[in-house]
């Protein structure tokens, strides 16, 4: 079994990483930088690959620079920021079509893989110290409407103020956007600062994976990261460290103005290092439609509509999310814990487990068909310093037993609850507040 | 057993769509290489079927809005236990939904292809319903509804299609509403699931890696014939005019977001794809992200790069939507109604047109990489009554001429928009 990713160092920190799939019709690049999350920086990062990918010198007006990349066939540059654990994630992607499929014979590869690093390593720079003042700002302000629209999405919004109680003191507890009030202190200047620290300090990685071979696009890095340039810089170190155990369980309620449904979040932490066997008991706990979660307090109590339990590998945290009824709370917080406590006593059948590895293989195995599972599959795995392929990290879970799973729930400590619920339910809109009187 | 292949020369790539003896159309896309293997099984049956007959009745039946989402929740148990009981034995990933116009229950597997599709054939149909089952149902979906109210993104657009549409169904939210939902009982599942889940009316569709021959013979083996029955579904008569021009709703939620839509008549088959291109066509040129409109807004404050536009289609209802947040969304309905007029009197580049064909172009090849993305637009291809190719031939055959004709037909005026508003 081998691993279809070839891995080349081209300068100090960076590496090259390519998979040529005849399978694709497109093609994807991704440019992903790693620093550690930062409550002091972090703002200014995440401005970078939003400013990035709008425009580049050949290009400077965003309007022109896509009807660039519409005419090249949906050529698409988009960016990314994220926290993988306790290490933000910057990434600047570029997804584009096969020649052989252009209506008129273009040549599209080698002009989207341009436009690309054109955008990372070529802005339009104002008297040589400042990005272009009139972008800045409107990525700022697009920034800080990113932030504040958390709330829209009522289960991400506590599922992040989970995260933050949770992982309380930790870099992983920062939002990888940052605040509102540090990315208002941000300048043309400052950011270019930034960047250009960035650009020393960060570890990049570059992920192609399509039908093309890539050879334009490495020829092009290499042209980008000189290794006399690039050698002697020191890159920050990115890793993250579990989170550790408490003694006291964090309680906290929080009200909106109005809210239908009332959202309750579990956070558990453990120090097993066991990843395997902790993901097959968060699949076998609430992962998937058959788990004892959505079983019980869907199913059987009919409690909710989703309640389902994600893993965070990198922090040792499992949080279970449910949305339910007010006066429905405590029930689902009893059943949530007794459906653990049910595991830590061994009540798992066989084809129960069975059933947790089989979900897992499924989903690895489906990584393969597709460009943005693939690249985002392989930044995970060289995050984690484990660079497999898929069919490769399947062989971690060869062997699991019930008894690994059973220790894998006992060593689940509950850590936080957190409760959102509103003041008022909310009343409709013009129209059905019409109709209801007529 | 009659099929027919569908191949396109410009893509290279063809699939095969046979009417099988039981009534049911199966199109097959076997993607060498490929790991994985995306199969639906939909009926032609949505949210809008509220109002029916077959050959079997004398009047026309309505029933409780919501009840299509309602009997897709049911379907998956049947008498000694769940469907998602036996996928997880297999380890495939399975799942239903409910639109406006269809029912479609999926599954996604690297693996034990021939035994998902028994256990897909299977419970699909073979209807299990009881009292206590469906009365239990009632808490579970209804706790789906009360999660979408809270969600500001959902609220918009079903208020705005209420807006829109004085009587036709597509007004009514998928789910229905808790009061709407109490009425639903087993006899009406049974009615509605032997009217609407008839093979005649269904369609499999699979792409991906697995073999013709034993899908084939799994058809055969399980697939239960069952005659024409007739169906009719109707729709009361929609004035041409929106019902208002806006409404707004208060919720929690960080700024102003809105939907705005334009009313046109439904389209029917090959009519209703080409028009579906022609307008996301001409969207995109007037109001995309290649637009001096869109530049402008953005650039002004009044829009960010949450804004979209878009074209909703479907059985009986055919509408153009933008969306976004801002600050001033009456003021961004003026301005998009003010752009389309400029564009009507000759104010459209020809250039940024042949831009916008060419990423549309783009964007469907990416889905030909896609297992899922290939075996749903099968399925809707099938349901607007022609094949997964048409739209790719439409728009690399679209002139500037069609979109300048069909933009002179369109009345900007007659829209609506929706508005939630920060509490």
């Amino acid at each position: 079994m081998t691993n279809p990713l070839k891995r080349e160092r081209i300068a100090e920190g960076t590496h090259f990483n390519r998979i040529s799939d005849p399978r694709f019709k497109f093609n994807r690049i991704v440019f992903g930088f790693f620093v550690p999350l930062d409550k002091e920086k972090a703002s200014l990062y995440a401005l970078i690959p939003r400013l990035f990918h709008r425009t580049n010198a050949e290009y400077p007006k965003s309007k022109d620079f896509n009807n660039y990349l519409a005419s090249l066939y949906n050529a698409k540059v988009d960016f990314e920021v994220a926290s993988i654990g306790d290490t933000q994630f910057l990434g600047i992607s570029m997804n584009f079509m096969d020649d052989s499929y252009a209506l008129h014979g273009e040549k599209i590869t080698e002009a989207a893989s341009y436009a690309l690093f054109n955008c990372v390593f070529n802005q339009p720079v104002a008297d040589g110290n400042a990005f272009d003042n009139a972008n800045v700002e409107l990525c700022k302000r697009e920034q800080i409407e990113a932030i504040e629209a958390e709330i829209n999405d009522k289960r991400v919004y506590a599922s992040n103020q989970a995260r933050r109680i949770i992982c309380e003191g930790e870099p992983a507890a920062i939002n990888p956007l940052g605040t509102v009030e540090k990315t208002r202190e941000i300048t043309p200047e400052s950011l270019l600062k930034a960047a250009v620290e960035l650009f020393s300090n960060a570890v990049f990685e570059i992920i192609c994976v399509g039908c093309n071979d890539f050879d334009s696009a490495l020829k092009i890095a290499k042209e980008y990261f000189p290794a006399e340039q690039f050698d002697g810089r020191k890159t920050l170190p990115c890793e993250s460290v579990y989170s550790p155990l408490k003694k006291t369980v964090s309680e906290k309620i929080e009200k909106l103005p109005v809210l239908n449904q009332s959202k309750v979040v579990l956070g558990f932490k453990t120090d097993s290092k066991n990843r395997a066997a902790l993901t097959l008991m968060s699949n076998l706990y609430g992962g998937t439609l058959s788990s004892k979660l959505f079983l019980n307090v869907r199913e059987r109590l009919s409690l909710c509509y989703y309640c389902w339990s994600r893993l965070s590998k990198e922090k040792g945290v499992m949080s279970v999310v449910c949305g339910v009824e007010e006066e429905n709370i405590e029930k689902a917080r009893e059943e949530i814990i007794s459906q653990l406590e049910l595991i830590k006593t061994g009540d798992i059948t066989a084809d129960e487990l069975n059933s947790a590895l089989l979900f897992e293989q499924n989903n690895i195995k489906t990584v393969n068909d597709s460009l943005s599972s693939l690249t985002w599959w392989y930044i995970s795995r060289i995050y984690a310093g484990e660079i497999k392929s898929p069919e490769q990290f399947l062989k971690n879970y060869e062997g699991i037993t019930s008894r690994d799973i059973i220790e894998a729930a006992d060593s689940m400590r509950l850590d936080t609850i957190y409760v959102l619920s509103g003041e008022e339910k909310c009343v409709g809109d013009d129209i059905s507040l019409q109709e209801e009187n007529e | 057993m009659n099929t027919n292949i569908i191949r396109s020369d410009r893509v290279r790539e063809e699939y095969q769509v046979i009417k099988h003896p039981s009534g049911l159309t199966i199109c097959l896309y076997p993607m060498k290489g490929f790991t994985s293997a995306y199969a639906l099984f939909a009926a032609k049956y949505g949210s809008v079927d509220v109002t029916f007959k077959t050959d079997e009745d004398t009047e026309f039946v309505s029933v409780p809005e919501g009840i299509a989402h309602y009997l897709e929740h049911k379907l998956f148990e049947n008498d000694d236990c769940d469907a998602f009981q036996l996928f997880a034995k297999t380890g495939a990933n399975a799942n239903a939904y409910t639109s406006f116009d269809k029912t479609a229950y999926l599954f996604s597997c690297s693996q034990h292809f021939e035994k998902n599709l028994e256990i897909l054939l299977n419970f699909v149909q073979e209807p299990y319903f009881t009292e206590e089952s469906v009365a239990k149902e009632q808490g579970i979906i209804g706790q789906e509804i009360k999660m979408y109210e809270d969600e500001p993104g959902w609220r918009v657009f079903f208020n705005g299609l209420r807006t829109l549409y004085h009587k036709n169904p597509v007004r009514i939210d998928i789910a229905g509403t808790s009061e709407s939902i109490a009425k639903i009982d087993k006899e009406l599942l049974y009615r509605c699931y032997k009217t609407f889940y008839n093979l005649n009316n269904m369609v499999l569709s699979i792409a991906g890696s697995f073999d013709v021959r034993k899908t084939l013979e799994i058809c055969d083996r399980l697939l239960k014939p069952t005659p024409d029955l007739g169906l009719e579904a109707v729709f009361p008569d929609e004035p041409e005019e929106v019902k208002k021009s806006e409404t707004v709703q208060k919720l929690t939620c960080s700024m102003p977001i809105f939907n705005v839509f334009f009313k046109l008549p439904a389209f029917e088959g090959e009519e209703n794809t080409r028009k579906y291109v022609i307008y996301n066509i001409i969207l995109e040129t007037i109001l995309g992200k290649t637009s001096a409109f869109y530049d402008e807004l953005l650039n002004d404050g009044l829009i960010n790069s949450n804004f979209t536009v878009g074209v909703l289609n479907g059985r009986g209802f055919f509408t153009l939507t933008a969306d976004g947040e801002s600050s001033e969304p009456r003021k961004v309905f003026e301005e998009i109604k003010k752009a389309l007029l400029q564009a009507k009197g000759g104010n459209l580049s020809e250039k940024e047109f042949e831009n916008v064909r060419k990423k549309t172009y783009g964007e469907l090849i990416s889905m030909l990489g896609s297992v899922s993305a290939v075996a749903t637009n099968m399925m809707e291809a099938h349901f607007h009554g022609n094949n997964m190719f048409d739209i790719i031939e439409i728009t690399a055959n679209l002139s500037y001429q069609d979109i300048i004709s069909t933009l002179a037909e369109f009345n900007e005026e007659n829209s609506c928009i929706s508005i939630i508003e920060p509490i």
